[in-house]
């Protein structure tokens, strides 16, 4: 009885200092949140070169479409005097004139799908990786779970007995010896 | 002082769970990792607030780990309609971690019926560490393998086979442990029952990894296996990289992946002296004690959390046979500490906290000089595991391979002043003072550990 009351007491304790502080999250929602990235190795271009990234998450296209972010980001240096056009799914994404590290561009969502291709066509471009990115706007996104409480408060519900029947299970299974 | 000995003395099995149980409870909120745990975190927030299907952003991790998560965090949902609260985000991410950490003591006990070793792994401080301020999970696969050891000795194979394939489901180090418990089930009860329990534990694994394979989640292997790890650098050479990789790539005595060089053959010569060796409980858990030391001395990357796995066997032999000397489990802590000051600790605090003690701003991890200290101290427990390797191979002599005790003394010795000689000449500029440092410091706790009273 004694170490239950403990329990409770420390358990109350620490849920009123877990609340009175001030909230900063580690994921911070008015980020943009960095979901996945797909990685291809580069190749030397001269020409045409194509990378074809498959199994894309389709949600991406579809119910968060409108809170989606895409940047390409190109890896190696262009040779001066060279020009490099960049299209994703035939779409041209930008171009690069100048020789640096990284070209980076932001993609429209309408652009990609699934199946994405990359394609870079120039005459002088060592690519050393090719690296296309996805984002999520969280702050504008309603939270799923908010939509669908009725599913939520039973989990919740079944978790709180799961904790109930382990604890229980374990205080036999330790006076039992 | 006499009377707190007493009192101490008095504390019931079941005191000890409840302090041990507060300690982690009242640790979890305000620490965490601070990539892992965020990770933990983006897992949740991918699954609950943007309702994607999160198997394929999970391509490090199997499924268990996964439910474990998501199972917990129904609870946070609920509390944070007031208001959400990071700190008790911290705590709901760690709750399966603490649970698996509570239950593992209690199998000890049930194992054992020890109150020494149950304090052991309680009140261990390293254990705590990984699983309340890290919140790394490695105790729950290391939960389910010790199930499957207890369920094999009280002869329940199936319960013992679908553990052992749960426990694969969180981390897939167990698979080294299988042939081990295949052995003990084929020598206790027969050719049938081995078979058997080798169809359950596949079918079970087979299960649990299914959902990978279903078309929307593909990703996981079609990205994992056969884009991303051809694509792998295999001469890794990072901040926690195993003493005999480390000493093996910079003296160049072998290239490519020595992984597969050191561990595989080593391994297959432990499943072939374990057909003698393992006949009972004591004997099954001294070749995984052995499997999971020698994968540490030989994997490439040694992370501090996977010293959990092997840690409540060597409570198990240490409390059973006294072969493995205290020192050596003291000694283990020491190491961890060590490594725990290589890190930066603020990166450790939560938020709220990080931002009240730090006068730098948010603290980013590890620093140069951090790093050299990790580098250092992994090197070291390395060479630890391997000392500790050699010492319960006491068991060595029962195999029937019998070493000079010159020979077992000289070999880590040497070892591993060349290791940290080598390892500051291309680190570090103190020249040789820090080697002699570190000689003066650990290799007395290594050779006492090692233990001059073999058995």
């Amino acid at each position: 009885m004694k170490n239950t009351v403990l329990l409770l007491l420390c358990s109350i304790a620490l849920f009123l200092v877990m609340f009175s502080f001030q909230h900063v999250p580690d994921i911070d929602p008015a980020k943009p949140l960095g979901m996945v990235h797909y990685v291809r190795t580069g190749q030397y271009v001269n020409g045409i070169r194509t990378w074809t990234i498959t199994q894309i998450d389709p949600t991406f296209f579809s119910r968060l479409r409108n809170y989606t972010i895409i940047r390409l980001e190109i890896y190696g240096r262009l040779t001066d005097g060279n020009v490099g056009n960049v299209y994703v799914n035939d779409h041209l994404v930008g171009t690069a004139t100048v020789s640096q590290g990284v070209y980076a561009w932001s993609v429209p969502v309408d652009f990609c799908d699934v199946t994405t291709v990359i394609k870079i066509v120039s005459g002088d471009w060592d690519v050393q990786r090719v690296d296309l990115r996805f984002y999520v706007r969280l702050s504008e996104v309603f939270p799923w779970w908010k939509q669908s409480l009725l599913l939520a408060v039973p989990m919740a519900f079944i978790e709180i007995i799961g904790f109930v029947l382990i604890a229980r299970r374990a205080v036999q299974w330790i006076n039992t010896e | 002082m006499e009377v707190y000995v007493r009192k101490v003395k008095r504390i019931t099995i079941m005191q000890m769970f409840v302090l041990g149980w507060l300690i982690r409870l009242v640790l979890s909120p305000f620490f965490r990792h601070p990539s892992d745990v965020q990770y933990w975190k983006l897992l949740g927030v991918i699954t609950y607030d943007l309702g994607v299907n999160p198997l394929p952003y999970t391509s490090f991790y199997g499924l268990g780990w996964l439910c474990s998560l998501l199972a917990s965090y129904p609870l946070y949902l609920i509390a944070s309609l007031t208001g959400p609260s990071d700190l008790l985000l911290n705590l709901i991410v760690k709750l399966p971690i603490l649970i698996g950490d509570f239950f593992t003591g209690v199998v000890l006990f049930k194992i054992t019926k020890s109150r020494l070793a149950t304090a052991l792994w309680l009140f261990n401080p390293y254990v705590i560490f990984i699983s309340s301020i890290h919140g790394q999970f490695d105790v729950i696969p290391t939960l389910l393998t010790l199930l499957s050891v207890f369920f094999l000795a009280k002869k329940q194979y199936v319960a013992s086979a679908i553990s052992f394939a749960v426990g694969l489901s969180y981390k897939t180090f167990p698979i080294f442990l299988l042939p081990f418990l295949l052995l003990f089930s084929f020598r206790n009860f027969g050719k049938k029952i081995a078979i058997k329990y080798a169809f359950i534990s596949i079918f079970a694994s087979f299960i649990l990894f299914m959902p990978y394979f279903l078309p929307e989640n593909f990703k996981y292997f079609y990205e994992g296996l056969m884009l991303d790890v051809p694509q792998r650098e295999l001469y890794y050479v990072g901040s926690s990289v195993s003493y005999l990789e480390f000493l093996i790539f910079h003296l160049r005595l072998l290239s490519g992946y020595n992984f597969v060089y050191m561990f595989v053959p080593m391994y297959v010569v432990l499943i072939f002296f374990s057909i003698k060796f393992v006949r009972d409980i004591d004997g099954l858990n001294k070749s995984i004690i052995l499997t999971l030391l020698l994968l540490y001395v030989t994997y490439s990357t040694m992370h501090p959390q996977f010293l959990v796995w092997v840690l409540p066997f060597l409570v198990i032999e240490y409390v059973r046979k006294k072969t493995v000397p205290s020192s050596l489990l003291n000694l283990m802590w020491i190491w961890v500490l060590l490594w725990i000051i290589s890190w930066d600790m603020r990166s450790f605090l939560a938020r709220p906290l990080q931002e009240a003690f730090s006068t730098y701003g948010t603290a980013t991890g590890y620093t140069e000089y951090s790093k050299r200290l990790l580098l250092i101290f992994s090197m070291n427990f390395s060479a630890y595991a391997f000392a500790c390797l050699i010492r319960v191979q006491g068991s060595l002599s029962e195999m029937g391979v019998f070493l000079p005790k010159w020979l077992q003394l000289i070999t880590p010795l040497t070892a591993i002043l060349a290791m940290d000689i080598i390892l500051y000449t291309s680190y570090g500029n103190f020249g040789l003072v820090i080697p002699v440092v570190c000689f003066i410091v650990y290799y007395p706790l290594i050779v006492v550990s090692y233990g001059w009273k073999a058995s």
